[in-house]
């Protein structure tokens, strides 16, 4: 093995352990704090807020159901 | 609105829900959400299977493991479109990220058979390029990170907007040169030529697969603080590593340029 590859090999494992470890921590305020993100909630999670604004709008409606009047007094107010 | 129709087009739905402001909100409730700690360990997971792969096709060569290779590099194809969509100025097939904890191993299996097979080929003719190209696949991955952790590199819509242009732009001369290939039996020039036309376009292709790793890390980072659900992190991991792979073999290329020289 040459000297170059064995000093590559070291970089690449320093690398290697440099990107886990870094993966796991949050972006700097700089990173995270503006405005002109990319939208990516637009692009890959279409189907997730569907389905979440679903039961939400789902759950919206169900006391409504409940306060519906009940055959007996449906019934006492057509009397 | 953005100021990008082209933008605007990807997230536009006809269905009114969608539509209203009800879209922007971001309510899970009690169901498991995306972590940076849950998708690194993923990544580490699909990374661990390609490289397991990758060391059976580099053991075992022959006519078998070469079915075995193509095979896998079609399971590969299938499985990311199956995940990530297919898109021609409109989706084509839609993204379906919750496929995502099936598809990604499979991704990175098929993957491993393919890439151990092409390192095998490409060590026997420059010995010592697998662990150069590696290693140097790591540096840059890592270099990146730091750089839109602390917020250097800003990815923004016109950022996407380029990199998009641009993959697109390299996928589809790629296309272009294996039909023509099937047809005249050669390739383009610019990209198996050693000189300085070939090492440059082998540069650039480099630079943009480095550069769509920061869009991976966005995907991660916005995954997590917006409370998306579990199989998101197996979205983020499969997107790095396709990148990865990407930026790897493109690594492998340009350093064979190199040294044939």
């Amino acid at each position: 093995m040459s000297t170059v590859t064995l000093l590559l090999a070291l970089l690449g494992i320093a690398s290697l352990i440099v990107l886990f470890y870094f993966l796991r921590f949050k972006a700097s305020s700089r990173q995270t704090d503006r405005d002109n993100r990319i939208p990516w909630h637009k692009i890959w999670f279409q189907r997730e807020r569907y389905k979440e604004i679903k039961v939400s709008i789902e759950e919206q409606k169900q006391p409504k159901d409940e306060t519906q009047p009940s055959e007996e007094e449906d019934a006492n107010f057509k009397n | 609105m953005s100021k990008h129709a082209a933008l605007d087009r990807f997230g536009r739905s006809g269905n009114p829900l969608i539509r209203s402001d009800l879209f922007n909100q971001t309510a899970i409730g009690d169901e498991e959400v995306t972590t940076l700690d849950g998708a690194v360990n993923k990544t580490a997971i699909l990374l661990a299977l390609t490289v397991s792969t990758a060391a059976i096709s580099w053991n075992f060569q022959g006519p078998t493991m070469g079915l075995i290779s193509g095979l896998g590099m079609a399971a590969g194809a299938v499985a990311s479109i199956a995940t990530f969509g297919l898109w021609i100025f409109t989706w084509i097939i839609k993204p379906t990220p919750h496929r995502a904890p099936y598809t990604a191993p499979i991704y990175a299996i098929g993957m491993g058979f393919a890439i151990g097979l092409i390192s095998e080929q490409m060590e026997s003719q420059f010995p010592g390029i697998v662990i150069q190209a590696v290693s140097l696949t790591f540096f840059v991955a890592a270099s990146l990170l730091l750089l839109y952790k602390t917020g250097v590199i800003r990815p923004d819509q016109n950022f996407l907007l380029i990199m998009v242009c641009a993959t697109l732009g390299i996928f589809f001369t790629y296309l272009a040169n294996f039909i023509y290939a099937m047809v005249t039996g050669s390739s383009f020039s610019i990209i198996t030529d050693t000189g300085l036309m070939g090492i440059g376009f082998s540069l650039f292709v480099v630079a943009i697969a480095a550069l769509n790793l920061v869009l991976d890390f966005d995907i991660i980072e916005q995954a997590a603080e917006t409370r998306t659900p579990k199989y998101m992190e197996w979205f983020g991991a499969m997107a790095l590593v396709m990148t990865l792979i990407w930026l790897y073999l493109e690594i492998l290329r340009l350093l064979a340029k190199l040294r044939s020289n």
